[in-house]
């Protein structure tokens, strides 16, 4: 009972990097759920709530999930006529439809349509926009998969308005979410994850180390005492810096993505900003850098002050010029200075650049990356980049 | 077990407060998609994971599918497993109570038996007495599958993102083929002790994500997922079910669920981000109505373009509160 659609469906599904690929295990259990008879087909709708719960793994991307398999509609129905057809040519006493709704259903304002009603709104017209249902009661004695009993067909994406304007159902600022980034959300977590390192030498905590205990025990010939765990130290204080340059507009998004998967720094719970250069103030002789949205200027030396350098790396993320193909030789200087004063306070510096590696040749961003250790946005450079924060990472210039 | 029409969840059996009161629970009313999802759940053996808002009633399907399925016993069949951040994947299936064991080793008692052995009963299942064993809650719902008189129980998995970031992954094994081994436990034979749930009588596991942090793809791939619309929550019959005494006031309800949705639209405009007001705080809300009521006071006054009577039961953050305080809401 395959049909070709449905594979074709699934390989553009799994193909798409935007949300997690269902697996080929969903496939088949798609299929199976379909051969039995367990979930039959009537309406669009039934097969869009099938897809959703087998396939769909993530609420946020339910609306372009969605918007895909409208544009499929067509040969979807197809699917699904044919689906009917099948069973209809299989043997008559197959099974009854064994799954969904009781004989003994009392009819209630929320249960699913009659077969009749389904056909009637199968054989309406594929409008966007529907008038509201009220779902009759009904008695239950069929299999339906509906998505709603009384709501429009398409409330999953639109919603009617009471002045017939149509509102998507999910109200966002921008229209692009976190989906786009290079690198997702958990990769980051697991990236960032890397930069613990355990010295050892943290507090002792509650929970007993067995095999250091045993080791103990087994030395001594008798057991004196417990052992217990030492919390993991990270003496390591990393410092985000963000660029909020004009050119770093479209990218300020993904650095408030590395800022927020970073494991929370004592020393600076916030990233600190600039604005394409750190501000130099010659009078004080140092550089000011930009807290919150209010813009609150803090001094470097303030920054750093009584900690221990080899404890600090920072992490800057900025195009360096290589945005705008910037390649302002007085710019460079600024920064080349900005870096040499920001050497004396920490121990490592990384870089990450949101453009492309190959824009930055011809630009500051070029002859930087071959000063300091700069990255782009891939997975592996993220990680690499991370990696020499720890100090992990050869800090050969790239 | 065959899954049969009768043996399906159909979300209609706690619809009032006297069926759910016989049964120990508060009423649910699940919409009639979530009801769809935890039937495919249960005809195709996966665990089924849930996520919505806070306060949707994500964690209280678990118990509602049990109370269900299993009527007045159906605490037998159903198994909670509440996450914490500190939760490890092998405390969800068993545990050894090491310290005893390292206690006992100490005092060198001839009498106690320090080896954790497992033998197999006549069904092939194996059983053990040690004192320094238990299972978890996922092992004991494996256990709770085979022998007599055995049924499907039931699993909640509640918060699973709460825990370390690859507490997921550990569990692909046993969401998977609903089995695990004990390699601490000693057989007569040798053999590795495998804990194995019947394949008949797959328990049906129902996982809960607040969606604090993303789970990971292959554990994703084996779940089925439905999302509690908000949308789709039934609010009317909630609130009447919940509080017979408010079943003669049905204006009053329908006014104090517009004003709700109204409210929530506020809070959205005015303080995006900032968390909204959930159905459990609705009923909260409902409640202290309900019981104002019951001692003679009068109907308060709800209007949607208006703050809410009895704030504190509903807005949670000062951002919230501001909103109401600070801005006139549109008629």
């Amino acid at each position: 009972m395959e049909h070709p659609f449905l594979l074709t469906l699934y390989r553009e599904i799994s193909r798409d990097k935007q949300w997690i690929n269902p697996g080929t295990d969903a496939y088949f259990r798609l299929l199976q759920l379909l051969q039995s008879g367990e979930a039959p087909l009537h309406t669009f709708d039934d097969m869009v709530f099938l897809l959703e719960t087998l396939w769909l793994k993530s609420e946020q991307h339910r609306d372009r999930f969605r918007a895909l398999l409208e544009q499929r509609r067509n040969a979807i129905q197809d699917f699904i006529n044919w689906q009917s057809e099948q069973a209809e040519m299989q043997d008559q006493q197959s099974l009854q439809p064994t799954g969904i709704l009781r004989d003994d259903v009392p009819p209630s304002s929320d249960a699913t349509p009659t077969r009749q009603q389904q056909q009637t709104r199968e054989e309406q017209k594929k409008e966007p926009l529907q008038q509201e249902e009220t779902a009759a009661p009904a008695v239950a004695a069929s299999i339906t998969f509906t998505l709603s009993d009384d709501k429009p067909a398409h409330s999953g994406i639109f919603s009617l308005q009471a002045d017939g304007t149509v509102k998507p159902r999910q109200q966002q600022s921008f229209l692009f979410t976190n989906d786009y980034f290079p690198v997702k959300n958990r990769q980051l977590q697991q990236a960032w994850r890397s930069l613990k390192s355990y010295s050892g030498k943290g507090l002792q905590t509650d929970h007993i180390d067995f095999p250091k205990t045993i080791e103990m025990t087994a030395r001594k010939g008798f057991f004196s005492a417990l052992s217990f765990e030492r919390a993991a130290d990270s003496r390591l204080q990393v410092l985000l810096l963000l660029d909020r340059g004009q050119s770093m507009l479209a990218m300020e998004a993904f650095g408030k993505e590395l800022w927020q998967t970073m494991p929370q720094q004592e020393q600076w719970p916030e990233p600190l900003y600039f604005r394409d250069l750190p501000r130099y103030d010659a009078y004080n002789k140092d550089y000011f850098l930009m807290a919150g949205d209010e813009g609150k200027k803090i001094a470097l030396r303030k920054l750093f002050s009584g900690l221990h350098r080899k404890d600090i790396a920072v992490l800057i993320y900025s195009d360096a010029g290589a945005l705008l193909q910037d390649d302002d030789a007085e710019r460079l200087e600024h920064t080349r200075a900005f870096l040499a004063q920001l050497y004396g306070f920490c121990a490592r510096i990384s870089w990450i650049n949101p453009a492309p590696r190959e824009r930055w040749d011809d630009t500051n961003a070029g002859i930087l990356s071959q000063e300091l250790p700069m990255f782009d946005t891939g997975r592996n450079a993220v990680e690499q980049a991370i990696a020499v924060l720890k100090g992990k990472f050869s800090t050969k210039p790239n | 077990m065959t899954i049969t029409m009768k043996t399906l969840y159909q979300g209609n059996t706690l619809t009032s407060k006297d069926a759910a009161d016989g049964l120990g629970i508060d009423p649910y009313l699940p919409s009639p998609a979530l009801v769809k999802a935890v039937q495919l759940a249960q005809i195709l053996g996966r665990p089924l994971l849930v996520k919505g808002e806070p306060g949707c009633g994500k964690s209280r399907l678990a118990e509602a599918v049990a109370a269900e399925l299993y009527g007045k016993q159906f605490r037998d069949f159903y198994f909670e497993w509440h996450v914490r951040s500190t939760s490890k994947a092998q405390d969800g299936l068993y545990r050894i109570d090491h310290l005893s064991r390292l206690r006992d080793a100490n005092l060198r008692s001839e009498t106690i038996d320090l080896k954790i052995t497992f033998t197999k009963d006549k069904e092939g299942h194996y059983r053990t007495q040690s004192p320094y064993f238990s299972f978890g809650v996922l092992g004991a719902a494996f256990r709770a599958t085979v022998g007599a008189g055995a049924q499907p129980p039931v699993v909640l998995i509640d918060e699973i993102d709460k825990a370390d970031i690859d507490f997921p992954n550990d569990l692909l094994l046993e969401l998977d083929r609903m089995e695990f081994g004990i390699p601490e436990a000693d057989t007569a034979d040798g053999k590795p002790v495998i804990i194995k749930a019947d394949p008949g009588n797959r328990p049906v596991i129902i996982i809960t994500s607040n969606d604090e942090k993303q789970l990971p793809a292959a554990f994703l791939r084996r779940c089925l997922f439905h999302y509690i619309d908000f949308e789709d929550i039934r609010f009317e019959a909630i609130v009447t079910a919940r509080f017979p005494g408010l079943q003669q006031k049905q204006q009053l309800v329908a006014q104090g669920i517009e004003a709700f949705r109204s409210w929530r639209r506020h809070i959205d405009e005015k303080a995006p981000g900032v968390k909204n007001i959930s159905t459990s705080e609705l009923l909260d809300w409902f409640s202290l109505i309900a019981l104002d009521l019951a001692n003679g006071g009068k109907e308060p006054e709800i209007a949607g373009n208006k703050a809410p009577p009895y704030p504190e039961v509903l807005l949670k953050e000062i951002e919230s509160i501001q909103a109401f305080v600070s801005t006139p809401l549109s008629s």
